[in-house]
């Protein structure tokens, strides 16, 4: 499994890597019950501070994504089918809006409309 | 395993040999002392901890001397000093001994990996060998009979650990011999695609993957089977040799690998013990291979980068990646997804 964070982005790492995070699980990279490399580690590769990381795992707890126990670390539950989709929709979505040059208030009218 | 490996060897060496021929005529006249210290070297140290032992004490040994003893020390079998000659002899000192032999002539042949290994495992039988009569020799002699002995306990600790330091230092030695570089599988060039992605200055990347053999459970299972039925019948110290012996087999039944800026790592996914670690600075290139485990030295943790310039974690046959060092080193691990990993650790040392 491969995460990417981007230091000079304005997207708050910890939600990039939650974002990476949740779809390596909706595409199988990550399958249900497999472990997660440590918070420690994984945070050094990345360079973020180990909370940023917690921080991340934690959103993925609350959407039912991975569970965290202490001295078993975090193991991925399963996929929520249906969060995972719309959140990658909405992944995908930001990220063309971004390339085709739309601004934040650009994107969030587009999906109010739609509401 | 040693034929084999030697054949694999020679095979190869026919196409290796003429590209190399400069490399080998530097490699010559170095080549030649270290040849001697360890042809000759490595077996007079051996044969000298054998045969002074019994010049000096062999006639003040009982008629049979105590050679295996029950878990409370007490001596429980016996053997003519000829006998324990000829049985060390013959599983011991002799293999150990053709082993060094063979590195100290056929180095030239082999891969970098080979000779060390072979002096190194020849050297520890050796003096392992020699050193059980030695210590029979000084620890019973004046004893009217066998059934006298000592507990050799303290005794054969000691010589393990005597034997396991001369298989090192025979390993270190046999760094210097000359060796095919072509030869080995551990050169065998990889040929493999070496995969990268773009990675902007603020950005950065990590790979991560749990192997987990499953047939590695079986020999694990079997070695903690036999130290259980083992401590019914066996001193205790065998007990707990065998049963430390389990343990790299334990570690090495799930490993952790990440790739990332600072390099590779490869751990034990249990108690995050940490195998091996590839700085990213000697990292040249990664690249996809197919790993043939016996092209390899076998399954588990094989060679090391220190000892032998070369190091590979095959935990089965198939995909892994190549990691092409600097200083002509290698390091191999098998992995479910080469490509990505290959990917992050080339665009790393791109950055960097």
């Amino acid at each position: 499994m491969m995460l990417r964070v981007d230091h000079s982005s304005s997207q708050p790492l910890h939600d990039q890597i939650a974002g990476q995070l949740r779809a390596a699980i909706a595409d199988g990279q990550l399958s249900a019950g497999e472990r997660l490399a440590p918070a420690r580690e994984l945070a050094a590769g990345l360079d973020v501070n180990v909370n940023t990381l917690l921080r991340a795992l934690q959103t993925l707890r609350a959407e039912g994504l991975v569970d965290m126990r202490r001295g078993r670390g975090t193991v991925v539950t399963g996929t929520a089918p249906q969060t995972v989709r719309f959140v990658q929709l909405a992944e995908q979505l930001v990220a063309e809006a971004r390339r085709a040059g739309l601004s934040r208030q650009d994107v969030l009218r587009l999906v109010e409309d739609r509401l | 395993m040693s034929d084999e490996r030697e054949e694999m060897t020679m095979h190869q060496d026919r196409g290796g040999s003429a590209e190399n021929g400069a490399e080998d005529g530097v490699e010559n006249g170095a080549g030649t002392g270290r040849r001697l210290a360890v042809g000759i070297g490595i077996p007079v140290v051996v044969l000298a901890l054998l045969v002074v032992p019994l010049l000096l004490f062999g006639a003040d040994l009982p008629d049979r001397v105590a050679t295996h003893f029950d878990g409370a020390g007490t001596p429980d079998d016996s053997m003519t000093l000829t006998g324990l000659v000829v049985f060390t002899g013959l599983l011991l000192i002799g293999p150990g001994l053709i082993m060094v032999a063979i590195a100290a002539v056929a180095s030239r042949r082999m891969s970098r990996m080979a000779a060390p290994f072979l002096v190194g495992m020849g050297a520890f039988l050796g003096i392992l060998g020699a050193g059980i009569v030695a210590q029979t020799a000084i620890s019973q002699r004046n004893l009217s009979s066998w059934t006298e002995a000592d507990n050799p306990i303290v005794g054969v600790i000691v010589l393990i650990v005597v034997a396991a330091g001369a298989g090192a230092v025979g390993a270190v030695l046999a760094r210097g011999l000359p060796h095919d570089p072509a030869a080995t599988a551990f050169r065998a060039d990889p040929a493999g695609e070496a995969p990268t992605l773009d990675v902007a200055d603020g950005e950065r990347v990590v790979f991560t993957e749990t192997i987990a053999p499953r047939w590695l459970l079986w020999p694990v299972v079997g070695l903690l089977a036999l130290t259980v039925v083992m401590a019914y019948f066996t001193p205790w110290w065998i007990v707990v040799l065998v049963g430390l012996s389990t343990v790299p087999a334990v570690l090495l039944c799930a490993l952790r690998i990440q790739a990332d800026r600072s390099g590779l790592v490869v751990r034990s996914a249990l108690f995050g013990i940490r195998f091996a670690k590839v700085p990213a600075e000697d990292i040249e290139e990664a690249t996809v291979i197919d790993v043939e485990p016996m092209k390899w030295g076998g399954w588990g943790y094989r060679g090391s980068l220190r000892l032998a310039g070369a190091a590979a974690v095959v935990m089965r046959r198939g995909p892994g990646v190549h990691l092409k060092l600097s200083g002509d080193r290698v390091f191999v691990v098998t992995l479910d997804d080469p490509r990505t990993a290959a990917a992050v650790l080339n665009a790393n040392a791109n950055v960097g």
